[in-house]
């Protein structure tokens, strides 16, 4: 088909889906028409675009839907001639549909992105662009409005979020990003990612500057769009957060605004439409842990606050976790990328340092300006703003603080108002006084000065300001006459109210500016914190940083539009182009030239010139950053101060219930107009100022709680902890603030206020006279524990929030390590009276020692005695806890693992040695203790004492204490008390065990049933060849023999000894302990020649452990078998001769009936083997015939295998024996009539001695012989003993069974007593047992 | 069934595979991923479990545990387990690995983990569909009966979703209600393909 007739037949599908009426053969023509037109080549494609386009009328949406893929399909192909197709884009984003407007969006994006690399590319290729392009980029712009549009204004949320993520898309494109390029590129595949930084040397269409500058306002749109999430659906929120998080992960440059905001966002807002806060709550968390994922320097730098708000997100653990994987990641390209490391990061603070305008450079040049200083206000302002601009150098930022202290320093010789004995607090309120003494000039100084003040110092100024009210009413006049400092307060208020008219000099902003870093760093009273010594200053400075931040941009809003707005520069779009520069140094945009070389000394006016165009650039975004950071922040402050001071001065003797109006009411605009006539001042009752003081304090947390603590700015905090600080140390008030801080805890910031204020009151501990300190004490030890308590009461045990309060405050007082002991190892009573301690809190309780001795150096000694009075704590399951946290975490620890061994060795001891522990009791006698001990009301009395001096006693007087224990108590669970921890401590460090076995020896029996309760679990934690293991087996102590076997056992348990353990206890039999016990564990790995020699004294052995060893033989190893079959046993032990030096015969014979008594192992074929070889033996043994008396005993079927033997022995002619003949004889009345034959072998003089001895048997004997068959093959002689020539056997043959049965009987009853020593009890039946079998099986 | 789910938990065995199970029947369009490196299931004691590869059939896992101890595997369900999921599909797949098989309208994770890693990996993958997904964390407790629960409260929930007009205007709404109906915390967030 060429080319002409597919487009006919394309057009007459484009026909058929316009006009016809079924909306399936629309679609099914539009489909064909879609491959025609892809197929065919782009004019000619290009020819039906316009029957294309007409289909954007269709009334169907599927066809609008799928008109919109054609274009998303052929568009792209065809890009030069679209032109036609674009608006359709832009038409369909007011489509009624929703799916139209999101396919229409989607589409967009992509031909948005191809259109601008088309662009690009035209323009690097040949230098200009086509007008065709031009045009279509004029549509996209509309269409970028549009969605822009589509993103800000309420509609249905499906569609904003495509809108939003054209927003991100789009900051991504025209943000500049050098370090992450590579990575994109990589993920978009095929696709090269358009980068501003390709728009190099004046594109003719796209102007670099004005699209960053529009990306960057386009950021702060969403910004804006996120602080006004209140009033946005949940989902949409939740999208803002991501594409922020987006923008920020991929674009470094824009990760510190995006941080902070999002820092600040909190979604705890009041409600007003449903929205599902955890999950908004949960997309910042994940923000943050996908910030914490990334490498790159400026991310890395705020590590420490995204973890801080993590922690207090509760996901500690994830970010935790992530940095781990993040830091191997690190590790891993560590090598490679070290050479390159040191490059990158030196760019990128040459590059910040760029980007902060000629300010930086300016202000490194300043100590050598302060000579010649001239008061110009640009000169200031220009250093105003080089505070906040440097927010991504903090390194550079901490040194230059140093030389701005000199600054400050040098020019304040300048002012008036300075004293050098002055602090810091003062001469800032000096200075605000000096600021207001002008009046109206004054003001916008004033509020500068005041936006820039760091929270704390503020803080201080307005409670510092307070004390400086006059003791007696004021007289009543207006502000002008008021002393200037007691106005510092309402000049805040006051500079909004005021509209600022003229210039002010610049001496004022510029030193408060200054001063407030410096006071910043030696006010935080966080420093005092003795943990914090060792982190570098870096660290601290990120708040600091942080607050001029937000502090700039207030300044920012105030002032945009005044003439000396100079430092609106100080905007996002200003701040990334020098940066563009920076990163592509071939660019030199002809409007930046002029920013980027302002002479060091201080060309103030070109500098200023140069600025002003670009200020035009940028002013319309000043509305998006400026108003509501303001609004916000200024007037929570204004209202707070106002609330105090109110207060203070209030003369409303008035009791709670009136009081709250009149704070309430007070709104900005009161204040500001009713200030300057102070009310009527009323003299007050201590017990009145002290109402009025505690329903103030009320009042301010009540109303804070109504704000939601989390709302709290730093500012705010401060403020609280120094009201806090003003409280009198008997003051119930603390108590009641505690309590209602704890009731949020969690959600709100629970954790940080209640830190401010700690460290508010610890600083003044330090800090002031011994008078007020001895108060602060009190007051902050009164603050922390009730706080620690609430936490106790209201937290579930798992709670982190106790653990992370207690290792952070600045000072842990005595009583809250009692808190703490109590917590763990004593019993607690709740107001009822009933036992409120669970496992679970001591597990907490354990857990915040073990934080605290990691963590608190200082109450390391301390919490060390609470974990080891818990380790020797009487309850099981405390102790457990507590040893598994000694041995397991603290006894890894070098500088404490000393101490526990010490403690642990102590308490073995006095188990083992329990009279001189008893004699220690009688010593100190400490009755009370005892009877506390057995009372069971446990250690509450002891504590107090012991942690009056936490660091020195608290091992030592637990120690005591313990001992005195045992001696009081001496049971089986005491001593198991005792030796616990040892014995835990045992398995991480195995030098230990020689300890054990040296003092077992004296151990009291008890204390040595309890070593053998413990010591399986420590072997087997060390395994069969531990070298100390060995070391000691081969050399025991005296007395530790039962413990060594008792070790040896557990050690061969269920596997088979290495040959290291079986040659030490080899050769320990061979030269020290000739005790063969000892070796039984060993048998099974022995070999037969090894166990043979050995046997005897194995049969020497006690009968029960004669039983283990041939379990042992028997059993062998995997690889060897048994080092004796049960046969070769039975030889064996039939081998011992008595009388050499060996075992007595009642050991060789109990050890027969031993093999015999396992019939299971010791079966007739055994026996059979076994006796085959003994009856070959010369001379016979000693027991043969016991043996074989008992084999056939046990197994009568053997009986027919026993004639034989018997009859072998007749050959041997057994009667020469006298000791085995009295056997046969037995054996052999025994098997009668089985033995008749035998019998009938003896020779005639034998024959006449059996019949002589047993008389019984001759009758039935005879009656055998005379049986017509055996008689005739008998010698005449043996009938003749037997009386037999004539007889007739009839009388005989009829009872048979008679006469054999009784006479078996007598056999065994009378006739045989010498055997009955010889023959155990069990067998004597045994004949009776075996005639009725013989019987049946005779025929 | 307007919607194309995915149901994912760590190792693409209980959680995930109930819940696929249970959705496939009522005629949904659903997938089920893991997200672990492995597919781990319990062996005779926690430091040994069995550890497979994603892509090892659910029939190869059943055939080995049964070789291995099969008394063992049928008393903790680990077979029975297996055998249901041999009936859904071959084996368990891999989300990081799922580029493939589309995008999802409707993602749901059973553990708060799960759901991160799916969001760190949408984040990471190259979003240039620009469709949204969203993706809801329903924590359920990685055992039989848990899961059976979890998956019922599953399909509860895509069944109200379906019944909006479009999720995107009602999400909030429909997991605040859920939530209050039975008493569990969901999460949600919004990412693009």
């Amino acid at each position: 088909m060429n080319d002409a007739g597919s487009r006919d037949q394309a057009l007459s599908l484009l026909t058929a889906a316009i006009n016809h009426a079924d909306l399936a053969v629309k679609l099914s023509s539009l489909k064909q028409a879609k491959d025609i037109l892809s197929s065919l080549d782009s004019s000619s494609a290009a020819d039906l675009f316009p029957y294309v386009v007409d289909l954007q009328r269709s009334p169907h949406t599927l066809v609008r839907k799928f008109l919109l893929e054609i274009i998303g399909d052929i568009a792209l192909k065809t890009i030069e001639h679209s032109a036609v197709l674009v608006p359709v884009l832009v038409a369909f984003l007011r489509d009624v549909d929703s799916d139209v407007v999101k396919q229409a969006i989607v589409t967009g994006t992509h031909f948005f992105c191809s259109v601008l690399d088309e662009m690009t590319l035209q323009f690097q290729q040949h230098g200009k662009v086509d007008q065709w392009l031009q045009e279509l980029w004029m549509w996209l712009v509309r269409f970028k409005e549009g969605v822009f549009s589509i993103a800000l204004q309420p509609g249905p949320i499906g569609i904003k979020f495509l809108a939003l993520k054209f927003v991100e898309t789009y900051v991504l494109l025209f943000t500049s990003d050098n370090v992450y390029s590579e990575k994109l590129e990589a993920t978009r595949g095929s696709r090269r990612t358009f980068n501003i930084s390709w728009l190099s040397g004046g594109h003719p269409i796209l102007d670099p500057v004005a699209l960053t500058s529009d990306a960057n306002r386009t950021l702060f749109v969403l910004l804006d769009m996120l602080q006004s999430a209140s009033c946005l659906p949940g989902a949409v929120t939740i999208t803002i957060v991501n594409c922020l998080a987006a923008i920020a992960r991929k674009r470094p440059l824009h990760y510190g605004t995006v941080l902070s905001v999002l820092l600040d966002f909190n979604p705890n807002f009041e409600m007003v439409r449903e929205c599902h806060k955890a999950s908004i709550q949960y997309s910042l968390r994940t923000a943050f842990l996908g910030f914490l994922r990334c490498t790159y320097p400026t991310i890395v730098e705020s590590r420490e606050r995204l973890l801080r708000a993590l922690r207090a997100m509760n996901a500690g653990d994830a970010a935790d976790q992530v940095i781990r994987q993040v830091e191997k990641m690190i590790k891993n390209s560590e090598r490679e990328r070290a050479s390159r490391e040191i490059q990158p990061v030196w760019d990128d603070q040459v590059s910040s340092q760029a980007y902060v305008l000629g300010d930086l450079s300016k202000k490194r040049s300043m100590p050598q300006d302060n000579e010649e200083l001239t008061n110009s206000f640009e000169m200031a302002s220009k250093r105003i703003r080089s505070g906040p601009n440097s927010y991504t150098t903090p390194l550079t930022q901490i040194n230059d603080s140093g030389q701005d202290f000199s600054s400050v320093t040098g020019s304040s010789s300048n002012f008036p108002l300075s004293d050098d004995n002055l602090t810091p607090v003062e001469q800032m309120i000096a200075m605000i006084g000096a600021l207001l003494a002008e009046g109206e000039r004054g003001a916008e100084s004033l509020e500068i000065l005041i936006s820039k003040i760091h929270p704390d110092l503020l803080a201080d100024i307005v409670i510092t300001n307070m004390r400086h009210l006059p003791k007696s009413p004021p007289p009543l006049s207006m502000v002008g006459t008021l002393p200037t400092t007691q106005l510092a307060i309402n000049v805040n208020s006051r500079a909004q109210v005021v509209p600022p008219s003229a210039p002010t000099t610049s001496i004022f902003e510029t030193r408060p500016k200054k001063g407030s870093h410096l006071f910043l760093s030696s006010y935080d009273p966080r420093r005092l914190d003795p943990r914090r010594a060792a982190i570098s200053v870096g660290m601290q400075s990120s708040p600091v940083l942080e607050d001029t931040g937000t502090g700039m941009s207030e300044f920012d809003g105030s002032n945009f539009n005044k003439p000396l707005s100079v430092p609106v520069i100080e905007n996002p779009l200003v701040r990334s182009m020098p940066n563009i520069q920076s990163n592509d140094k071939i660019i030199e945009g002809p409007s930046i030239t002029g920013v980027e070389q302002p002479a060091p000394e201080g060309d103030v006016v070109g500098g200023e010139e140069d600025i002003a165009p670009i200020l035009e650039v940028k002013s319309s975004s000043n509305h998006e950053v400026g108003p509501y950071i303001v609004d916000a922040d200024s007037t929570e402050l204004k209202a707070d101060a106002e609330v105090k001071h109110e207060t203070d001065e209030s003369s409303f003797p008035e009791s709670d219930q009136t009081f709250p109006a009149s704070i309430t009411v007070l709104s900005l605009d009161d204040t500001g107009r009713d200030l300057p006539v102070l009310p009527l001042y009323v003299e007050l009752t201590e017990e009145q100022k002290r109402s009025v003081r505690k329903s103030t304090v009320q009042q301010i947390t009540e109303s804070y709680l109504h704000l939601h603590w989390s709302d709290c700015n730093e500012m705010r905090m401060a403020l609280l902890a120094r009201l806090v600080g003003q409280i009198d140390a008997d003051d119930d008030i603390v108590v009641m603030l505690g309590k209602q801080i704890v009731v949020d805890y969690r959600h709100q910031k629970g954790h940080e206020i209640v830190l401010q204020v700690l460290y508010h009151l610890y600083s003044l501990t330090v800090r002031s006279s011994v008078d007020h300190a001895s108060c602060s004490t009190v007051l902050y030890e009164k603050f922390l524990l009730e706080v620690s308590k609430s936490l106790l009461d209201t937290l579930p045990a798992s709670d982190k929030s106790f653990s992370r309060l207690l290792g952070e405050v600045p000072f842990l007082p005595d009583s809250a390590l009692k808190l703490l002991d109590d917590l763990c190892s004593s019993d607690a009573f709740d107001v009822t009276g009933k036992e409120i301690r669970d496992a679970e809190r001591v597990t907490q309780g354990l857990g915040v020692v073990w934080s605290l001795i990691l963590g608190r150096p200082n109450n390391r000694q301390a919490c060390l005695g609470i974990a080891l009075k818990c380790a020797v704590h009487s309850q099981d399951d405390i102790r457990g806890k507590a040893i598994r946290l000694v041995a397991n975490k603290l006894y890894q620890l070098n500088y404490i693992s000393g101490e526990i061994e010490q403690f642990a060795t102590n308490m073995l001891l006095s188990a083992v040695d329990q009279c001189a522990a008893a004699a220690e009791l009688l010593q100190c006698g400490s009755v009370d203790e005892r009877f506390e001990m057995e009372v069971g009301s446990g250690n509450a009395s002891t504590s107090g004492s012991q942690l009056s001096e936490p660091s020195a006693s608290g091992v030592d007087s637990s120690n005591t204490e313990s001992t005195s224990n045992s001696a009081s108590v001496v049971s089986f669970p005491e001593a198991q008390r005792l030796i616990s921890l040892f014995f835990a401590l045992c398995t991480k460090k195995p030098g230990l065990l020689q300890l054990l076995f040296d003092i077992y020896g004296r151990a009291p029996k008890i204390v040595k049933q309890a070593f053998h309760r413990h010591i399986p679990i420590v072997i087997r934690a060390l395994g069969q060849s531990y070298p100390q293991l060995l070391r000691i087996i081969s050399d025991p102590p005296q007395g530790s023999e039962n413990l060594l076997t008792l070790v040896l056992q557990i050690l061969t348990q269920e596997t088979t000894p290495p040959p290291d353990l079986v040659a030490t206890v080899k050769h320990l039999y061979e030269t020290k302990l000739k005790d063969a016990a000892i070796l039984i564990p060993m048998l099974s790995s022995l070999s037969k020649n090894e166990v043979l020699p050995i046997f005897p004294r194995l049969v020497d052995l006690p009968l029960e452990k004669f039983q283990l060893a041939l379990a042992h033989i028997l059993q062998g190893s995997a690889h060897t078998g048994p080092a004796l079959t049960p046969a070769e046993v039975l030889v064996a032990i039939h081998d011992i001769v008595p009388e050499k030096g060996g075992p007595p015969l009642k050991k060789i014979t109990d050890a027969c009936s031993a093999c015999f008594e396992q019939r299971t192992v010791f079966t007739q074929q055994v026996l059979a083997k076994a006796l085959n070889q003994l009856v070959d033996q010369v001379p016979l043994p000693l027991l043969f015939m016991r043996t074989v008396i008992q084999a056939i005993d046990a197994f009568p079927t053997l009986v027919d295998f026993v004639m034989e033997i018997l009859s072998k022995l007749v050959s041997k002619q057994i009667w020469r024996m006298p000791k085995l003949w009295v056997g046969f004889l037995k054996c052999v009345i025994q098997t009668q009539p089985h033995s008749f034959p035998v019998l009938l072998q003896l020779p005639p003089p034998q024959l006449q001695n059996t019949l002589n001895k047993y008389g019984s048997l001759r009758s039935s004997l005879a009656s055998y012989a005379s049986q017509p068959n055996i008689k005739g093959s008998l010698p005449r002689s043996t009938l003749a003993t037997l009386g037999l020539e004539n007889e007739s056997h009839m009388q005989l043959q009829q009872q048979p069974h008679m006469s054999n049965l009784h006479s078996s009987d007598t056999s065994v009853r009378g006739a045989t007593p010498t055997m009955r020593t010889h023959i155990p009890s069990s067998c004597e039946r045994g004949p009776v047992r075996y005639l009725r079998l013989a019987w049946k099986t005779v025929p | 069934m307007k919607f194309r789910y995915a149901m994912v938990c760590s190792s693409n065995q209980n959680r995930s595979m109930e819940a696929h199970c249970l959705l496939k029947k009522q005629g949904f369009d659903v997938s089920s991923y893991g997200t672990g490196t492995h597919v781990k299931l319990p062996g005779p004691s926690l430091r040994e479990p069995n550890v497979y590869e994603f892509g090892t059939p659910y029939k190869h896992m059943f055939d080995d545990l049964r070789r291995k101890d099969p008394e063992l595997y049928k008393r903790n369900g680990i077979l029975p387990m297996l055998k249901r999921n041999l009936s859904v599909k071959l084996a368990p797949q891999r989300w990081q690995d799922n580029a493939a098989d589309g995008y999802f309208d409707i993602v749901f994770t059973f553990e708060e983990k799960v759901f991160d890693m799916v969001l760190e990996d949408l984040h990471n993958r190259d979003q240039v569909l620009l469709k949204s997904v969203l993706v809801i964390n329903l924590e359920v407790k990685d055992n039989h009966e848990e899961a059976a629960v979890g998956a019922r409260l599953a399909l509860d929930l895509c069944e109200q979703i379906e019944a909006v007009e479009s999720w995107e205007d009602s999400v909030d709404d429909i997991l605040i209600c859920f939530e209050n109906k039975h008493r569990r915390k969901l999460l949600y967030s919004i990412s693009f393909y």
